[in-house]
């Protein structure tokens, strides 16, 4: 409901306190240490060594577990989020600092294994590429490099296209004739392998002659016989490959080191925080200081964790104009939707937090946008389900499942009112399959039937919306003072939209969209058209009163003016509410259409069931898409559009940022 | 005749419409598929970025189904339409087609920048995703404008 309140805070404190008083700092997690004031007095102390010791230990710890996960195949990100954080007893958490060292090593060993296995893996890579080049030639019957007399020689090579002996002969008996026997080894689809015999002194008349034509020299070289050559690798491949196997084995049998490796990365993790904490402290010989803000409700807790040790803390309000960090605390319902206003942006320390008001908008709106009851129950099912089934996940995957666990039961009461149920499914049923038409009537209206109707509402509820951002605007500025920018910026604007509403409510162009005539009487009328008067002169002459010249204060009025414009489309861009209500309901309705085009027989049911599986997944996928995304950008354009500025600074507080583990003393909240 | 013209109403309507789209999804995708192989953990979020051009193809297809239950095409009996009926209900569609083609496909490429948003601050997701929603503002502009005429015909 509201931006907690923070202070600040200076603390002194004797130095053989410092890691007690650190502890309980980080512990409590209420604490956001930040430079306050300058000091030049006191050094500060350099924990160089110790950081990055512990970075690197770090990273260690993280090197592993992506290894383990890389051999063992360890549950996925979703799981891992639907499953939260790992919590260990205080007697485990002991027996686990103890073990930092053994641990240490554990995350050497892990990674030098790593490192074996990859170099194993490069190793038999290259001896199955040597292995494949080799086998063209393996009927070859003397060592593939060095075979030779003391007059002849063998020359090896290949060439492209398949050829024959006496296409080879052809070639080697052209003028300057080479004497050579060339004998083909083998031979497939694109190239040719043969050994040529030769003398020689005739060596390289050979190769100039088979260049142009491709001659290439065998890819592999060996000094042995190629069938020899072969076996040696094979045995070389299988063990390696049996190492491998065993490195493999190995992974697994580290994977009982898991979860302590997780608490190991999240305790460098804190331990790197306080490290960093340790550094920026001013101190003195026996003394340090710590400076920071606090929030101002765990103060007392603090005050009484800290009475055995010997402390000074000095707590100062945060003054009118100074920036402090935020954290928003709502109910439980609103909460959910703190993720949508941490998108936006959080509001600034003194502003007003939104959530609350936005929460109930969202709410509303979203169901309007998807508006089908079917969907709505499936939405409230499974996110129902998983919050049960998973109680501990992460507290940003719950967030998101409340809030859709929220819009799921708005989508169901306007799909009642709409008279949406998987579109018209249960009509098309009875009147396909059993040859009755059933229908269950809207609790309102059907939009298809009227959507003149829907869109005045859309637009009304959008006027309110908006009001009630123009209204929050208001309340921002009389709390902080400002009454005189709350009458000419806000009272004014109110006077002169509400004036035009009345006077186009009654016109003939509204009428006519809308069906439906409004009479007010003679003296509402009339106090519309001169309240919009002179609201609008208002706006006109004092919008753009910083500016000292006259000329540019007109100017500026009239440019503020012309902000009309800017709540025609705003207003008009409710109609999207329309837009995806109908959207839902037509498509529901085409893919119920589809089922049923092979009328009543069983090959009409089993078509039935598989149009509607895959074509209400669907429809229900990419609505809840756009009902999400417009219900966010109607939020955040046209209401926050209105009041909201965002800006805030995150409170970020010294305490243990966990990935895996629950710190201690942390329930999962 | 009239319902030649109707019908061929229906199809501006999807065919134009469902070609932004289609085009709109396939530049976003191109982005979000470059993105996913450097960083596979933002699947979900680039996927939403990259649906958001998606409906317009789904706005036409609503013009159109709500066209053809008009002339009775659905429903079995074919209603008869006058030429000037059928006419009126070809201008009603044009909107949504036209503007249904090119805002598919301007949305596309907004939603493929606001996937670089993603890549880089996956952390201004919310940001990011309203981008591509602000044109989108256009489309459902001008489906009312279709859906009031057709229904008013």
């Amino acid at each position: 409901m509201a931006v907690c309140r923070v202070q600040r805070m200076v603390l002194c404190g004797l130095k053989q306190d410092r890691k007690k008083i650190l502890d309980i700092l980080q512990q409590m997690n209420c604490f956001e240490p930040a430079k306050l004031m300058e000091n030049t007095v006191f050094p500060k102390e350099s924990q160089e060594r110790t950081l990055s010791q512990l970075e690197q230990m770090k990273r260690d710890a993280k090197d592993s577990l992506v290894i383990l996960n890389q051999h063992n195949q360890e549950d996925s990100g979703l799981k891992a989020g639907l499953c939260g954080k790992i919590t260990f007893s205080p007697k485990e958490r002991k027996e686990l600092q103890a073990n930092r060292e053994k641990l240490l090593f554990v995350t050497r060993e892990i990674i030098e294994r790593q490192r074996e296995y990859e170099k194993k893996q490069e190793q038999l890579e290259a001896i199955k590429d040597k292995l494949e080049a080799i086998t063209p030639w393996l009927a070859l019957s003397v060592p593939m490099r060095e075979a030779k007399t003391r007059y002849t020689k063998v020359v090896l090579g290949s060439l492209p296209e398949q050829w024959s002996v006496e296409r080879l002969y052809e070639v080697l008996q052209q003028e300057d004739r080479i004497l050579c026997e060339p004998v083909i080894i083998s031979q497939d689809k694109q190239k040719t392998y043969i050994a040529f015999v030769l003398f020689r002194e005739q060596e390289e008349a050979l190769k100039k002659r088979f260049k142009p034509l491709g001659m290439l020299p065998p890819a592999i070289d060996c000094l042995d016989y190629p069938l020899k050559a072969k076996e040696k690798w094979e045995k070389e491949y299988k063990v390696i490959k049996i190492r491998r196997k065993e490195l493999r084995a190995e992974f697994e049998s580290y994977e009982k080191y898991r979860k302590a490796l997780e608490w190991f990365y999240d305790d460098c993790a804190a331990r790197i925080e306080k490290y960093h904490l340790v550094q920026e402290l001013s101190q003195s010989e026996q003394t340090f200081f710590l400076q920071g803000y606090i929030l101002k409700n765990q103060i007392e807790q603090l005050r009484q964790q800290l009475a055995p040790y010997d402390v000074v803390m000095e707590l100062n309000d945060i003054k009118p104009q100074e920036e402090a960090p935020v954290v928003l605390t709502n109910n439980s319902f609103s909460s959910s939707f703190k993720g949508v206003v941490e998108a936006f942006g959080l509001p600034g320390y003194h502003s007003l937090d939104p959530t609350t008001i936005m929460s109930f908008f969202y709410v509303f709106l979203f169901g309007l946008m998807l508006s089908d009851a079917a969907y709505g129950a499936l939405i409230v099912i499974a996110c129902g389900w998983l919050l049960l089934k998973y109680k501990k996940m992460q507290s940003s995957l719950k967030q998101s499942i409340q809030l859709f666990f929220w819009c799921g039961w708005s989508t169901l009461i306007w799909g009642m009112l709409f008279g949406g149920y998987y579109g018209d499914l249960i009509t098309v049923v009875s009147r396909t399959f059993f040859g009755t038409e059933v229908e269950i009537p809207a609790l309102w209206f059907v939009p298809l039937n009227n959507p003149m109707k829907l869109l005045m509402y859309s637009m009304l509820f959008g006027v309110i919306h908006l009001f009630t951002g123009l209204f929050l605007k208001g309340y921002e500025l009389i709390r902080k003072g400002e009454i005189k920018a709350a009458i000419l910026d806000v009272g004014l604007w109110f006077i002169l939209l509400s004036g035009l509403l009345v006077l186009l409510l009654p016109s003939e162009i509204f009428s006519s969209i809308a069906g439906t005539h409004f009479e007010f009487p003679e003296w509402l009328n009339q106090l519309g058209l001169y309240g919009s008067i002179a609201s609008a002169a208002g706006i006109f002459l004092f919008a753009g009163r910083h500016s000292k010249n006259w000329g540019v204060r007109l100017a500026l009025g009239a440019y503020d003016l012309y902000n009309i414009t800017g709540w025609l489309s705003d207003v008009l861009s409710y109609s999207r509410l329309l837009a995806l209500g109908l959207a839902t309901g037509v498509i529901a309705q085409v893919v119920n259409q589809m089922g049923s085009m092979l009328g009543n027989s069983i090959w009409g049911v089993l078509l039935f069931i598989i149009v509607f599986i895959i074509g209400h997944s669907l429809n229900l996928a990419i609505n809840l898409l756009g009902a999400y995304v417009h219900t966010n950008r109607l939020q955040y354009v046209e209401f926050f559009g209105k009041f909201y500025e965002g800006g805030g600074k995150v409170f970020q507080p010294f305490g243990y940022h966990t990935k895996y583990v629950h710190a201690a003393g942390d329930n999962g909240e | 005749m009239g319902t030649v013209y109707a019908l061929l109403g229906a199809a501006v309507a999807v065919f134009l419409a469902g070609a932004g789209s289609a085009y709109g999804v396939g530049v976003a995708g191109q982005a979000a598929a470059g993105v996913v192989s450097e960083q596979p953990e933002q699947f979900a979020k680039v996927l939403i970025l990259e649906l958001l051009p998606g409906t317009q193809g789904i706005y036409g297809l609503l013009v159109g189904f709500i066209t053809l239950s008009k002339v009775g095409l659905l429903g079995g009996g074919t209603v008869e339409v006058s030429v000037t009926t059928g006419l009126l209900i070809l201008a009603a569609c044009l909107p949504i087609g036209i503007v249904g083609l090119i805002s598919g496909k301007e949305q596309g490429k907004t939603a493929a920048a606001s996937i670089g948003i993603v890549a880089k601050r996956p952390e201004q997701f919310g940001k990011a995703m309203l981008f591509p929603a602000m044109v989108e503002t256009y489309a459902i502009l001008a489906l009312l404008i279709s859906i009031l005429s057709v229904s008013s015909i």
